[in-house]
């Protein structure tokens, strides 16, 4: 009997520690394979053939598609530079410079990764192209529900999301891009209250 | 009490051993993975549009809202494939993906031959006879040789901005995902 109980522990706390385990090491800022610039995570080899298996198995999970490193890198933050949660009614100042790239694109999007609408219907996105920049390259984007100048990421809801900044056509997908390069940073400016 | 220490041992081991296995075939069993929700919506051999930009279909996660995005899946054993898209955007990339979500070969429209879509994926066999006697029409093909038989190939297209709206829809809708029958000669 003492046996019996015995074994039926084993497995109960295997199965549940062993699936709790690999749980956790697929939600998003876990895992191997990453990449971290300040508040960003990329996972460069996430589309690659040789990917470590806790990436594939995240993909696979996640039924995203990612970028092949011949275009582009996405980078997600959920945090802000103090690192609390990012917050659908809350003002952001996004600021810094990014790696080089052709291009980029800064979308908001909830934490399941489906794209985030202004009120107007609009997808909340914005393309480095049409952005309003200072005299040395660098940019700050303003996120949140109020009006701001320059350039503005509209958010509308309350809850969490995160930002998503894609590069493209990067230097930095390959082998040597990674090293030394900047991200721009997330400053909460204010919530309502 | 060398027993229950025992046990815990055991339960441990046991841990790592189901962790390892659920990590490893996640991406053979996922049910909503990328080819298998591809799979529900769309034909073989044939371009589907997954998203508009501005919006999405809720086929895919996480898809740029400033692109619109095409699939479409294919089988080596039947054929070889063609893909081919013409247009003038600003950006474009085109993806090989793996029945498992892997990348397998991707290019721009900048590591194109003359900013032109146009892709053969073989298999070794099928590239062996191609090489053996070139058609004309793949002169200025990418040409991919994939071991990995089925796939699925996606197409992104860049609108820059909303009077772009009417090139990135031509662009997708045009888009062709065949398969190539090498003609001698």
């Amino acid at each position: 009997m003492r046996a019996f109980t015995e074994l039926f522990a084993i497995l109960i706390i295997g199965l549940t520690l062993g699936g709790a385990l690999s749980w956790m090491s697929i939600q998003s800022n876990h895992g191997f394979g990453t990449l971290k610039i300040g508040q960003w995570t990329a996972w460069p080899q996430s589309g690659s053939i040789d990917a470590d298996p806790y990436t594939k198995a995240k993909v696979a999970a996640d039924g995203d598609v990612p970028l092949g490193a011949a275009e582009g890198l996405a980078f997600h933050a959920t945090v802000d530079l103090r690192g609390d949660p990012l917050r659908l009614d809350c003002q952001y100042n996004i600021q810094g410079q990014t790696p080089p790239a052709r291009f980029w694109t800064l979308s908001a999007h909830s934490i399941d990764g489906h794209v985030l609408k202004t009120p107007l219907g609009n997808a909340s996105n914005i393309i480095s192209r049409s952005l309003l920049r200072g005299t040395k390259g660098d940019f700050v984007v303003s996120t949140g529900p109020q009006l701001a100048s320059g350039n503005w990421l509209e958010t509308t809801g309350i809850g969490p999301f995160q930002l998503i900044i894609r590069l493209y056509d990067s230097p930095i997908t390959g082998a040597s891009g990674i090293s030394g390069a900047k991200m721009p940073t997330i400053e909460l400016v204010g919530c309502p209250t | 009490m060398n027993r229950s220490f025992y046990v815990l041992a055991l339960a441990f081991v046991l841990a790592g051993i189901v962790h390892i296995l659920i990590i490893l075939l996640i991406p053979n069993y996922a049910t909503k993975d990328a080819w298998t929700k591809l799979a529900g919506v769309a034909e073989p051999w044939k371009f589907s549009i997954l998203s508009q930009p501005g919006s999405e279909t809720g086929i895919l996660p996480l898809v740029d809202p400033a692109f619109g995005t095409a699939a479409c899946r294919y089988d080596l054993n039947e054929a070889p494939l063609w893909v081919s898209a013409g247009g003038n955007l600003p950006f474009w990339s085109v993806a090989i993906f793996d029945r498992q979500g892997r990348n397998i070969y991707s290019f721009n429209d900048r590591t194109a031959i003359e900013r032109e879509m146009l892709l053969i994926v073989l298999d070794p066999v099928q590239m062996a006879q191609l090489r053996k006697n070139p058609p004309k029409e793949t002169e200025k093909a990418v040409l991919v040789e994939s071991s990995v038989k089925q796939g699925f190939v996606l197409v992104r297209a860049l609108q820059e901005n909303p009077s772009w709206s009417a090139e990135v829809r031509r662009f997708l809708r045009e888009a062709q995902c065949k398969r190539f029958e090498a003609r001698s000669g």
